[in-house]
C-alpha cells in the first residue's frame, strides 16, 4: 500500500475543496468512504493513524449548516437526522469493508502449495539467458508436466513484475512474434 | 498520456511500408488520455473499465477478423494484461493477490499506465496483419481486464450507494464473482465458468456491459444489501421448502368460460393459512434454516396481515421467508407476486419486499391465468448473495435465465403452482453451472387435485420440491419427495418442510403438527 495514505489524504482534501463550492455534488464521497474502510480493514496501524488524522481534519473543516460541526451539537440541530444517517451509512461501509476481508479469507483457495509450485516453475523457466513468454512457459516440459494454466502463469508473472523480480524485455530473436511479451528475471 | 494524440496514420512498426488508418487506436488513445488527466476524484477505476468496455463494444472487430491462428488474439491480450497488472500492482505497492484499497487511481498508478500504454498503442496496429480495430480492441480489453483484476472489488460500492441500478443497453453493471465453496462444507464446487476464449469483449469478472434490448427490465436492488448478509453465515446454506397446502380446493380458485380464464385469489382461509405458514417457519427456524420458500399463491394480503405478528413472535425464524402472493391493483386486476420477508437481528424487526409481478400468465388445463403481467425482474443483491425470485412459469423463460446468469445470480428461488414441475427443474438447472447458483423450487399444492379423495393418494409421484447446489461431484439436484425414501417422503396428508443443508448435503422432512380443529383440507 505504498503511498496510500498520501493518496487518501489528497482525495479527502479534494473532497473538502468540492464541499466548499456551491452546487457541487459530493457523491464521490462514496468511493472515498469505501477506500477508508479498506485501509482500516487492511492497513497498518501507522497508515490507519495517518488516515484518521486526515479524516478528522476534513470533518472539522466541513460546515454543516446553522450548527457547529461538533457531533453533539450537530445531532441535536436541525440537520440531526441527516448527520446521524450519514454517520450510520459511513459506519456501515466500514463494516462492509471489514466483512469483505473476512469473506475473502474464508473463500480463498487453499492453493499455497500449488502457488509455490507455479512460481517455482515460472522462476525456473525465466532463469536463463533467453527471455520467455507466458506461452513458452506453458509449453515448456516443466510447465506441461505441472499442468500450468494460463491464468496461473499470468498471475505468477504479474506478481514477479509487481515485486520487481522480473521485467519485460524484447525477444531474443528478431524473428520472434512481436506481439508476445517476453520476461526475464532481474538479477 | 503519450505524445501520439492527433495522429491519423500510423506506420507499420515491423518495417513494412504499408500505412494504416488507425482511427480506433487514436480514439482509444484519446479515451485513455481523458481519463488519465482527470482530477483525483475523476479517476475512478470503475469509470475507466466502463469506458473501455464500451470502446470494445463500439469498435468490436468484424466476425471475419477472428480467423486468427495460434490462440490469437487471446494470447496477446493475456500477455498485455499480465504486464499491466504487474505494473499497477508495483505502482500501488500491492503484493500478489493483495486487494486494492482505493477505487480512485493513485498518481503512481496513472504514471505507470502513461508510461506503458503509448508504446503498446503504437505497436497494436501491426499485431494482427494491419487490423487496427482488432489491435485497439485487444489493448482496451487487456487494460480493462487488468483494472478489473486489481481494482474490480471496489466497483460495486458505487452502485450499492445508489440503491438500485437498472440495466440499460450500453451501460456497465456490476457483477459480484463469488465462490460457493464457503457453503459447501467438504464438497468441492463445480468449475467457475472459465475464461474460455470468447469473442465477447464486454464482460469482466466484476463488470459487464448490458447489451440485450429485451422486453424485460432488469433491476439490481441493493436495498437489502446488509440484511441479506447473515444468510448462510455458519458456512452452510440451509434452505427449507414448505408445503402448506394439500389440494387446490384450499385456495380460492375460480374458472370462467368466456374467455377461459382462472383466477386464484390465494388461500380461502387466510388466518388458518397464516398459522400454517408460521408453524412451517417455526419448524424451519428451529432447525437452523436460513431461508423458507413457499409455493406460488400461498399468501394474499389478509394472510400476510395475520402472518406478520406470528413471525415476529417466533423464537427463531428463517432469516428470509419467500412465498408466492397475490395482490390487487386499484383497477381490480390481480397481480401474481412474491413476498419476501427478511427478519433482522431482532425477530420483531421485519423488512418486507414484494417482487414485481409475474411476467407471463400460465395456462392450466386450457384456462389462462387471469393476472396483469409484469415487465420487470428485480434482483436482490447482498454482500454475499444475489437473489432472484422467479414465479413459476417465469423460471421457464430462457432469456431471463440467461440474463440472470450474466448478472451472476447465485441464489434462485422459484415459488410455483404447477403440475409440470419437472420440466421447470430442467430449465433452471443450468444456473447451477453458469453462475454457480443455489436453486430451490417448490410446486404446490402437495397433490395436484381439486379435492383430496379418501384415502389420499401416496406422495412421491410428483416433484414437489427441488434443491440444487453447485457441487462438482454427484448429482447437484435433489427432487422430492422420493417414494423410496421414507425420511423424505411425507404421509399423504402431512404438511411440513424439507430442509436441505448444503454443507452436509442432506435433506430431511419435518412435519408440522395439526391444530386440534384442523382437518386435512379446508
Amino acid at each position: 500500500m505504498t503511498g496510500m495514505t498520501s493518496h487518501l489524504a489528497l482525495l479527502l482534501d479534494t473532497l473538502g475543496s468540492r464541499a466548499r463550492e456551491q452546487g457541487k455534488g459530493l457523491s464521490d464521497a462514496v468511493g472515498v468512504v469505501g477506500d477508508l474502510g479498506r485501509v482500516l480493514a487492511r492497513g497498518s496501524e501507522a497508515e490507519v493513524r495517518d488516515v484518521q488524522a486526515a479524516v478528522a481534519a476534513l470533518r472539522e473543516r466541513l460546515e454543516v449548516g446553522e450548527v457547529d460541526n461538533q457531533p453533539v451539537k450537530a445531532l441535536d440541530g436541525h440537520n440531526g437526522h441527516a448527520y446521524l444517517a450519514g454517520a450510520l451509512w459511513a459506519i456501515n461501509e466500514l463494516m462492509s469493508a471489514q466483512l469483505d476481508v473476512v469473506d475473502a479469507a474464508r473463500t480463498a483457495e487453499p492453493t499455497g502449495t500449488r502457488r509455490s509450485q507455479v512460481e517455482r516453475v515460472v522462476l525456473a523457466a525465466l532463469d536463463g539467458t533467453v527471455p520467455r513468454s507466458p506461452k513458452d512457459i506453458a509449453e515448456s516440459p516443466e510447465g506441461a508436466a505441472a499442468g500450468l494454466r494460463n491464468d496461473e502463469i499470468s498471475r505468477a508473472l504479474s506478481g514477479l513484475l509487481a515485486a520487481g523480480r522480473a521485467e519485460v524485455v524484447d525477444p531474443a530473436s528478431p524473428d520472434t512474434d512481436r506481439r508476445r511479451k517476453y520476461f526475464r528475471l532481474v538479477h | 498520456m503519450g505524445g501520439g494524440a492527433g495522429r491519423d496514420n500510423l506506420t507499420c512498426q515491423d518495417g513494412g511500408s504499408e500505412a494504416w488508418v488507425a482511427g480506433e487506436i487514436e480514439e482509444l488513445r484519446r479515451e485513455l488520455d481523458a481519463w488519465l488527466t482527470g482530477g483525483p476524484l475523476e479517476t475512478r477505476w470503475l469509470d475507466l473499465a466502463s469506458a473501455l468496455l464500451r470502446f470494445c463494444h463500439v469498435h468490436r472487430p468484424a466476425p471475419a477478423a477472428w480467423s486468427l491462428v495460434g490462440g490469437e488474439p487471446w494470447v496477446t491480450m493475456s500477455d498485455l494484461q499480465t504486464v499491466v497488472v504487474g505494473r499497477l500492482r508495483r505502482a500501488d505497492g500491492l503484493a500478489d493477490d493483495e486487494a486494492a484499497v482505493s477505487s480512485f487511481a493513485t498518481i503512481a498508478a496513472r504514471a505507470a499506465l502513461a508510461d506503458l500504454l503509448p508504446a503498446e498503442l503504437d505497436r497494436a496496429p501491426a499485431w494482427f496483419g494491419g487490423d487496427a480495430a482488432m489491435g485497439a480492441a485487444v489493448v482496451a480489453r487487456a487494460v480493462a481486464g487488468a483494472v478489473d483484476e486489481v481494482y474490480g472489488s471496489t466497483f460495486v460500492e458505487h452502485f450499492h450507494a445508489r440503491g438500485e441500478h437498472r440495466l440499460r443497453v450500453g451501460e456497465a453493471y456490476p457483477v459480484l464473482p463469488r465462490s460457493p465453496a464457503a457453503f459447501l462444507g467438504e464438497h468441492r464446487p463445480n468449475s467457475r465458468p472459465s475464461n474460455l476464449p470468447t469473442r465477447e469483449l464486454t464482460a469482466l469478472p466484476h463488470l459487464r456491459l448490458a447489451l440485450r434490448d429485451t422486453s424485460v427490465d432488469y433491476v439490481l436492488d441493493f436495498d437489502s444489501w446488509n440484511r441479506l448478509g447473515p444468510l448462510g453465515s455458519d458456512q452452510s446454506l440451509r434452505i427449507a421448502i414448505g408445503q402448506p397446502n394439500l389440494a387446490l380446493d384450499e385456495l380460492d380458485i375460480h374458472r370462467a368460460e368466456e374467455p377461459r380464464r382462472y383466477t386464484n385469489r390465494g388461500p380461502r382461509a387466510p388466518e388458518r393459512q397464516a398459522r400454517r405458514v408460521a408453524r412451517l417457519a417455526a419448524a424451519a427456524g428451529e432447525a437452523g434454516a436460513d431461508v423458507l420458500l413457499l409455493p406460488e399463491y400461498t399468501l394474499n394480503d389478509d394472510t400476510v396481515d395475520h402472518l406478520r405478528p406470528l413471525l415476529r413472535d417466533l423464537r427463531r425464524a428463517p432469516r428470509l421467508v419467500v412465498g408466492g402472493s397475490c395482490g390487487i391493483t386499484e383497477s381490480g386486476a390481480l397481480l401474481n407476486e412474491a413476498w419476501l420477508c427478511l427478519s433482522g437481528t431482532w425477530p420483531s424487526v421485519l423488512h418486507e419486499v414484494v417482487t414485481p409481478p409475474k411476467l407471463s400468465p400460465a395456462p392450466v388445463d386450457g384456462y389462462e391465468e387471469n393476472i396483469e403481467a409484469g415487465s420487470e425482474v428485480r434482483v436482490h443483491v447482498g454482500q454475499r448473495w444475489t437473489i432472484a425470485v422467479l414465479i413459476c412459469r417465469d423460471a421457464m423463460n430462457t432469456d431471463v435465465l440467461h440474463q440472470l446468469a450474466e448478472i451472476g445470480v447465485n441464489l434462485v428461488l422459484v415459488p410455483a403452482m404447477t403440475s409440470k414441475s419437472r420440466s421447470m427443474t430442467e430449465l433452471v438447472t443450468p444456473l447451477l453451472a453458469s453462475s454457480q447458483a443455489f436453486v430451490a423450487l417448490v410446486a404446490g399444492p402437495a397433490h395436484w387435485v381439486r379435492r383430496l379423495p379418501e384415502p389420499a393418494p401416496a406422495r412421491g409421484s410428483r416433484v414437489e420440491a427441488v434443491f440444487g447446489a453447485p457441487y462438482d461431484e454427484g448429482p447437484p439436484l435433489v427432487e422430492l419427495p422420493r417414494a423410496d425414501d421414507p425420511a423424505t417422503c411425507p404421509a399423504p396428508t402431512a404438511r411440513g418442510v424439507w430442509i436441505h443443508d448444503s454443507a452436509e448435503r442432506t435433506v430431511r422432512w419435518i412435519e408440522t403438527e395439526l391444530e386440534p380443529t384442523e382437518g386435512h383440507t379446508d
